[in-house]
């Protein structure tokens, strides 16, 4: 019986462990299912060129969200979308850590054919989050307004992770050659230690004659300064007018700027649907960095985007009525001129960077140092 | 020469060599400061005119933070 009884509960712990599993196997698909059915609403994200073949800051990518009611593409409806930046990196950084975390895009545009696409040039790698909320609008399909997030996961460029890669092989090695130099110095201090030292700080002060060839230059970018220009005012045929104001002025690398537009017709508000383009082009690289076509159900939009790059660039707003008998008035575009302020890294990535090259140095040095060499005994004999 | 030229002389060189020569850890400290004070020079200096001249080649790495 003192045998038996303990066997008994073995097996009655094993029934409920396996009991526990196959509920939870069997309630969490359901209720992920019920929940996207309660919602009524789903969003599909597509890209191309695909996601995994982007490179950031180099490839435009051409996104496409579409909202799904029952299956179907939403006929009618209001989206908000928000664009997260990747968070925070822990170890490595990345070459923008003001951004990191940051909000890159608040847009939001009323929903004609359920689908709504944005070109943009992804800055770094990692995990964005597009936060994405969908409302009814009335005249439209009911259904309950749904917020949904979707991840998008962008790789490095593969070009860059080899330069990174060289670059901490090659400080490895430059420390291994110093410590293999260290070593015979050691062996032969009298006669090699002082030629040693010298020749490798000529070769590290050879590194430093660009950069006082540029301390010596001006005229660079960082240099160059250009009033920005937040707001202009349209004037078209017919009495339409077109105002465009964006603030904050300068633009912060780290912080979005609103675009506010106003379309008027006759000194009032144009109360019908309206096509909004908003165009940025990097000035100095000559490329456009955001391209997004949105509709808006009376002539005034607020939009948000971030400058994730300290240099000029230029925003083309151009703003179309489309309700009916007006749907063939000529667009009006505004142009307006940002400079952008780049504010340095944080001090504790810088060190945290320092502490990891400077270590890759160290380690190859007291590689080279240590590392059994056939002339280290030669020099010591 | 005589044995005390002699002495002088090599009294000295020998005072020449100490007084030149440096132990193994203190041109290790020198060398990694050099190394330090160029890689911060190239990857992380703020001065506009250094940033501006390695802005490409930083953002080229991926792992130097730039702004």
């Amino acid at each position: 019986m003192s045998l038996k009884q303990p066997r008994s509960y073995q097996r009655l712990a094993a029934l409920y462990l396996v009991l526990t599993v196959g509920l939870v196997c069997c309630w969490f698909p359901w209720i992920k299912t019920a929940q996207a059915e309660d919602g009524g609403v789903q969003v599909v994200l597509t890209s191309t060129p695909p996601l995994e073949h982007i490179r950031p800051d180099r490839d435009l990518a051409r996104v496409t969200l579409t909202a799904l009611l029952h299956g179907q593409p939403l006929s009618q409806g209001h989206m908000q979308v928000q664009l997260t930046a990747p968070p925070r990196t822990q170890f490595v950084a990345t070459g923008f850590p003001r951004v990191e975390g940051s909000a890159l895009l608040a847009l939001d545009t009323a929903l004609t054919d359920g689908t709504w696409t944005v070109q943009y040039l992804f800055p770094l790698r990692g995990t964005y989050t597009f936060d994405v909320g969908i409302t009814p609008v009335p005249g439209g399909p009911a259904f309950q307004p749904t917020r949904l997030r979707q991840t998008v996961h962008i790789s490095e460029d593969p070009a860059v992770v080899r330069n990174a890669g060289m670059l901490i092989g090659g400080l490895f090695l430059l420390g291994g050659i110093t410590g293999i130099i260290f070593a015979r110095s050691a062996a032969a201090r009298e006669k090699l230690w002082g030629s040693a030292i010298v020749a490798l700080l000529i070769c590290l002060g050879g590194a430093l004659i660009p950069v006082h060839g540029v301390l010596a230059d001006s005229g660079h970018r960082g240099t160059i300064v250009e009033a920005s220009q937040g707001h202009q005012v349209i004037h078209g045929d017919q009495g339409w007018e077109l105002e465009v104001q964006a603030s904050p002025i300068p633009a912060t690398v780290g912080q979005l700027v609103q675009f506010v537009t106003w379309l008027r017709k006759d000194g009032t508000m144009f109360p019908g649907l309206t096509d909004v383009h908003i165009e940025v082009v990097h000035r100095e690289e000559a490329h456009t960095v955001l391209g997004a076509h949105l509709q808006a159900r009376q002539g005034h939009t607020l939009q948000s985007l971030q400058f994730y790059d300290g240099a000029p660039h230029t925003v083309n707003v151009t703003v179309r009525p489309v309700t009916g008998e007006v749907s063939d008035v000529a667009p009006l575009t505004a142009t307006l001129g940002l400079e952008v302020v780049a504010l340095h890294p944080p001090l504790a990535v810088k060190i945290r960077m320092m502490a990891i090259l400077l270590g890759v140095f160290v380690v190859g040095m007291a590689g080279g140092f240590f590392v059994p060499w056939p002339f280290k005994e030669r020099a010591g004999a | 020469m005589t044995a005390i030229q002699q002495f002088k002389y090599i009294r000295r060189q020998i005072h020449l060599f100490r007084k030149h020569n440096i132990t193994l850890t203190k041109q290790a400290v020198i060398v990694v400061l050099a190394v330090a004070f160029v890689l911060y020079a190239v990857f992380f200096s703020n001065v506009p005119p250094i940033h501006d001249f390695f802005h490409g080649l930083r953002h080229a790495m991926g792992i130097l933070p730039c702004h």
